[in-house]
């Protein structure tokens, strides 16, 4: 059986990559309008590339997290 | 000349890798070796950041090694200059390697792709070289154990910057073409 501890940290992780999800799909149909803005210049290009960074961050710092789970590192 | 856009991109990076640098390390063990070796995350995102913007994305690494290794009590530092001083060769290593060979980060043709192969395990194997050499003559580890040492760390530092970099690369590199900051112009 597993802790309340763990069901209360995947569920948060599991939210998260949803909202990831969702934000890379919203990416992929508003591509037109993004590119086209980014194409104008300004801070966008930062923006969309440094927030993308961010969420492969957040997704591999959950991987890691089940990594040292998994390795004793983490007990819960 | 620094410019506010190269603090940027050094704080950008550093401010991505410390966490990952603190949490984001799971260990992979090696049938045949003694000891496993360090799928290290955050050098996935500062090999990229810096074949995108050059040293100021290898400086970023640097930093947020750094930082992170100061976290761990016991550490002297020593052991922290030199995994830093090692995180900020590693990447300049692979951007060596493009530019050496004319290749460009997004991973289009095969000369890109090949850069890519022989950089990265190369960028791990100076960087594995350098960590465990001076930690040998500081007397941090022994003779035996440095081979297993540069050895886990070619093998564990390769595999988390091609697992983490190459869908970066292949993805993201078309929009960070359009920023002044980059650093390859076609």
């Amino acid at each position: 059986m597993a802790s309340y501890a763990m069901l209360f940290i995947t569920s948060v992780y599991a939210l998260t990559v949803v909202v990831i999800a969702l934000d890379l799909l919203e990416g992929r149909a508003l591509r037109k309008e993004l590119d086209q803005a980014m194409r104008s210049g300004g801070r966008l290009p930062y923006v969309r590339i440094f927030r993308r960074l961010a969420e492969a961050a957040v997704l591999w710092l959950i991987v890691a997290f089940f990594g040292q789970v998994l390795m004793g590192w983490i007990s819960l | 000349m620094v410019s506010a856009r190269n603090v940027a991109v050094t704080a950008v990076t550093a401010g991505l890798c410390l966490p990952l640098a603190l949490f984001a390390i799971v260990l992979v063990p090696i049938p045949g070796l003694p000891a496993a070796s360090g799928f290290w995350i955050p050098a996935g995102f500062y090999f990229v950041m810096t074949l995108w913007f050059g040293l100021w994305g290898a400086l970023g690494g640097h930093i947020a090694t750094f930082l992170a290794m100061g976290y761990f009590q016991g550490f002297t530092l020593q052991v922290w200059a030199d995994g830093a001083v090692g995180d900020l060769i590693a990447p300049l290593v692979a951007l060596a390697v493009f530019k050496l060979m004319g290749a460009r980060p997004d991973l289009r043709s095969k000369r890109d792709k090949l850069a890519w192969l022989i950089g990265v395990p190369l960028a791990s194997l100076v960087c594995g070289l350098w960590v465990h050499t001076v930690n040998l003559l500081f007397g941090v580890i022994t003779w035996p154990f440095w081979w297993v040492g540069v050895l886990t760390y070619f093998i564990g530092d390769s595999l988390a910057v091609f697992a983490v970099g190459t869908p970066l690369l292949r993805s993201l590199t078309s929009y960070v073409k359009q920023s002044p900051m980059y650093i390859w112009r076609d």
